[in-house]
């Protein structure tokens, strides 16, 4: 039988690295910015910098803290899972999940879910419903008319409970809560078409979120998420028609072509969101190029929305060389 | 406790079970997980802030945290059924609500409510601390600001030897066992659960051993969040 | 289920119905596409996950114990037969509406209307004579295809009770189509250990669960089982199959 010996490992190694790693441990302040890099990691990584909960983004006092972050012991933290965004000095992270946090400006669809005094409450899936004012709509009869009683009597006949509208972001309640308003001709009540949801994070601010396909489809990015896809309606200005501002009725002549058409937008775009692909019309159009070789009734199925997806990207990477 | 130092599983006093979880497997709510501990399987669900449901219940400076935590009759050895109302059943929803906390940053989200729903698939031991796992990774999922991870884990009393996270075999044969739920990055324990005697002078042990079990359980977690939010950062940044 | 939509969006639908183009592009008979997996809850003697694509998730469990028959106190019927509960839980992750005790009346419904397809004892003449004549072929199945006279272990005393739980996890629509899929995988799946009885004499009779997990028993009858297709005359927001 054969037994070895190995000589015996020395010791002096073994000490030192206990002693870093015994120091490390006490992690004093001292010691956490000499480890960490002083730069922060912000500015290291042009690329994608992600972070999670009670990370240090950065131990530099010059930076101000933003939505998702939190300031302890002169360090700003990461409240939250996501991506780390810095303009200038003012340093925030950008949840890939969430609810819709909006900005004034910003193109909402919503749904009507209570009619209150003078107000509708409004569903932008953000963390509070969202407010229309009687006093932020267009009401029928002439842009300018004022207000009177029986306005506030009817309110049901222009918005009532599960209506969807398309409206514009105007300011913010004290409690963070928005308010909106529909008033202009390409604000106001959705018909002809269908709804999708998808996480809010995926639609990006764009110069417009009204987009007329090729396909003959009409499509509105909501940026909380909230997107209608509805037959193309040739614009009209026609300052007489508010009257139809707050109808109900579908146009009559929606065929069956347009409503596969509408579906098979609607069907992109739903492989677009599982796939957690940005969503804009170009995408879309990419999307739908791709689609046209599967059978409508198909595109549920996930291996060919992912292909559908990827087919997608690949096109928008080739169109940018 | 066999002569080899393995518990009845064989695992080491300060082994975990293996854990394994996923985030947003659900469809309607706004952030979940699937965690399983082991043999516990617990599914998490969290719907908002959204709009408070009973405006009586609107505080007008923070969101309320509102915490559900059911068990399938399917998840134990013998089947049972618990009703709603099941006092256990509502005392452990105390117990994560009161958890989550101090740790949610609910005065982000003013007039709001946050729901955590629990449900319970499959329990080999530990349920608490697999429900307060996967409802952080839940938390986390649906984007809510948390100022940390809260951590849970069991450490118990064994034939006389110190362990940590126990199955059902081990809970069962009367032990004294510590559930604590504790933030990793600041060492605060937000929860410390326990309902058998235990001598004073081994609380001590029984919590710093605990306290190893969370700092492992963070690593776990994190990895599930951070893996996720890299996946989706790169498909987002195409 | 209610959930708001808008005036609009309903006559789309419809018309959509009508002109055989849905709203998410299928046809009038298409259905979604469904995944089906078995033997996922290691404690459960049997049971299956089913999801249609587009949210629905379902989990049922059957469990096996061993309990005392119920006789009707009526016809005497009973007496050889095993019992199947049936029980549905909506979690209230599945759904915001289902919070609280808001999915009680759903709960309800379901679990009444599993129990009446699957445990609900005939009172035909056939399945009475059907006791006496020992080994007589093709032995008369419960509506639910299940024969629960196999599950009898002593008459009179002792049958396995199966316990079918279903637990819906997350609502995409078209509950009832995925419990049924999800139950009858289920009852598939499930494996109910073997039996050894003995005649004690004196009507007295003694039984041993065998213990083995390489030999037991299958549910008979799990191929007559019924699934569900729910067709919709009108439509509704989540509707699978509409016919006009």
């Amino acid at each position: 039988m054969n037994i070895s010996f190995h000589s015996p490992v020395p010791r002096a190694t073994n000490e030192k690295s206990r002693k870093k790693s015994g120091k490390r441990h006490g992690g004093n302040e001292v010691d956490m910015d000499l480890d960490d890099d002083h730069e922060g990691v912000v500015l290291k990584d042009p690329t994608i910098h992600v972070v999670t909960p009670a990370e240090v983004i950065t131990t530099d006092t010059a930076f101000m803290r933003g939505h998702g972050t939190y300031i302890e012991e002169e360090k700003v933290l990461s409240s939250l899972a996501g991506v780390v965004e810095r303009v200038n000095k003012l340093i925030s992270v950008k949840p890939l999940h969430s609810r819709y946090t909006g900005e004034i400006g910003d193109v909402v669809v919503g749904r009507i879910t209570e009619v209150a005094q003078k107000r509708w409450k409004v569903d932008v899936s953000a963390r509070q419903d969202a407010v229309l004012m009687l006093s932020s709509v267009n009401l029928p009869g002439g842009v300018q008319r004022r207000k009177q009683e029986s306005d506030e009597l009817q309110m049901r006949n222009f918005f009532m409970e599960g209506d969807l509208v398309v409206a514009e972001v105007q300011a913010f309640f004290g409690d963070g809560a928005y308010s909106l308003h529909t008033r202009s001709l390409k604000y106001g009540k959705l018909r002809n078409g269908s709804f999708i949801s998808v996480s809010p994070a995926l639609v990006q601010r764009c110069k417009s979120h009204f987009h007329s396909l090729s396909c003959g489809v009409d499509v509105i990015l909501g940026l909380n998420g909230y997107i209608w896809v509805s037959a193309h309606v040739p614009e009209s200005l026609d300052e007489i028609d508010t009257e139809q501002v707050y109808s109900n009725k579908n146009k009559d002549d929606i065929t069956p072509s347009d409503r596969e058409s509408i579906a098979r937008v609607a069907n992109c775009i739903r492989a677009l969101a599982q796939e957690f692909i940005f969503i804009n019309d170009t995408i879309i159009s990419f999307a739908y190029e791709a689609s046209l070789q599967h059978a409508l009734k198909d595109m549920h199925k996930k291996e060919i929305m992912h292909e559908i997806a990827v087919e997608a990207v690949s096109a928008v990477d080739n169109m940018k060389g | 406790m066999a002569l080899t130092g393995l518990r009845i599983d064989g695992r080491r006093p300060g082994e975990l079970r293996k854990i394994t979880s996923t985030t947003s497997v659900l469809s309607q709510a706004d952030g979940s997980a699937y965690l399983e501990h082991g043999n516990t399987k617990v599914l998490a669900a969290v719907y908002g802030p959204r709009e408070a449901r009973h405006r009586a219940l609107v505080v007008h400076d923070r969101a309320i945290l509102n915490v559900e935590f059911n068990v399938a009759p399917f998840s134990t050895g013998e089947r049972r059924r618990r009703t709603k109302n099941d006092k256990r059943l509502l005392e452990m929803a105390s117990f994560i609500k009161q958890s989550f906390e101090p740790v949610v940053i609910a005065a982000l989200y003013p007039r709001s409510q946050i729901d955590i729903y629990l449900q319970i698939i499959q329990q080999d031991g530990g349920i608490l601390q697999a429900c307060i796992n996967a409802a952080t990774l839940a938390l986390i999922d649906a984007g809510i600001a948390m100022t940390d991870y809260v951590c849970a884990c069991t450490a118990g009393w064994v034939e006389r030897e110190a362990v940590i996270d126990l199955n059902h075999i081990e809970e069962s044969s009367d032990t004294s066992e510590v559930t604590i739920a504790m933030l990793p990055k600041s060492n605060k324990v937000t929860l410390a659960q326990m309902e058998s005697r235990l001598h004073v002078d081994k609380l001590e042990e029984l919590l710093s051993l605990a306290s190893e079990g969370c700092k492992q359980i963070h690593q776990v977690l994190d990895k599930t969040i951070r893996d996720r939010a890299e996946d989706l950062a790169q498909k987002m940044a195409v | 289920m209610p959930s708001l939509i808008s005036p609009a969006e309903r006559d789309y639908i419809l018309k959509g119905i009508e002109c055989n183009v849905r709203a998410d592009g299928r046809q009038r008979p298409d259905y979604r596409e469904v995944t089906i997996e078995t033997g996922v809850v290691s404690q459960t003697s049997g049971s299956a996950r089913v999801r249609i694509a587009g949210g629905t998730d379902v989990l049922v469990s059957v469990k096996a114990e061993i309990g005392p028959v119920q006789v009707d106190p009526e016809t005497g019927d009973g007496a050889d037969k095993g019992q199947i509960v049936c029980n549905v839980e909506c979690a209230p992750s599945a759904s915001q509406q289902f919070e609280g005790r808001g999915a009680d009346d759903l709960n309800n419904e379901l679990t009444q209307m599993m129990s009446r397809f699957l445990s609900h004892n005939t009172n035909t003449p056939a399945h009475k004579s059907s006791s006496t004549e020992a080994g007589a072929p093709a032995a008369p199945a419960g509506p639910g295809g299940i024969n629960l006279s196999k599950l009898c272990i002593i008459p009179g005393q002792q049958c396995w009770v199966l316990f079918v739980d279903a637990l819906v996890m997350d609502y995409g629509g078209n509950l009832m189509d995925a419990i049924f899929m999800g139950t009858r995988a289920a009852i598939y799946d499930t494996r109910i250990p073997k039996t050894e009885v003995q005649d004690l004499g004196d009507g007295q009779f003694e039984f041993e669960v065998l213990d083995d997990a390489e030999d037991t028993d299958i549910v008979e009858g799990r191929e007559d089982m019924p699934i569900c297709v729910t067709l919709n005359k009108v439509s509704d927001h989540f509707t699978i199959l509409s016919l006009e």
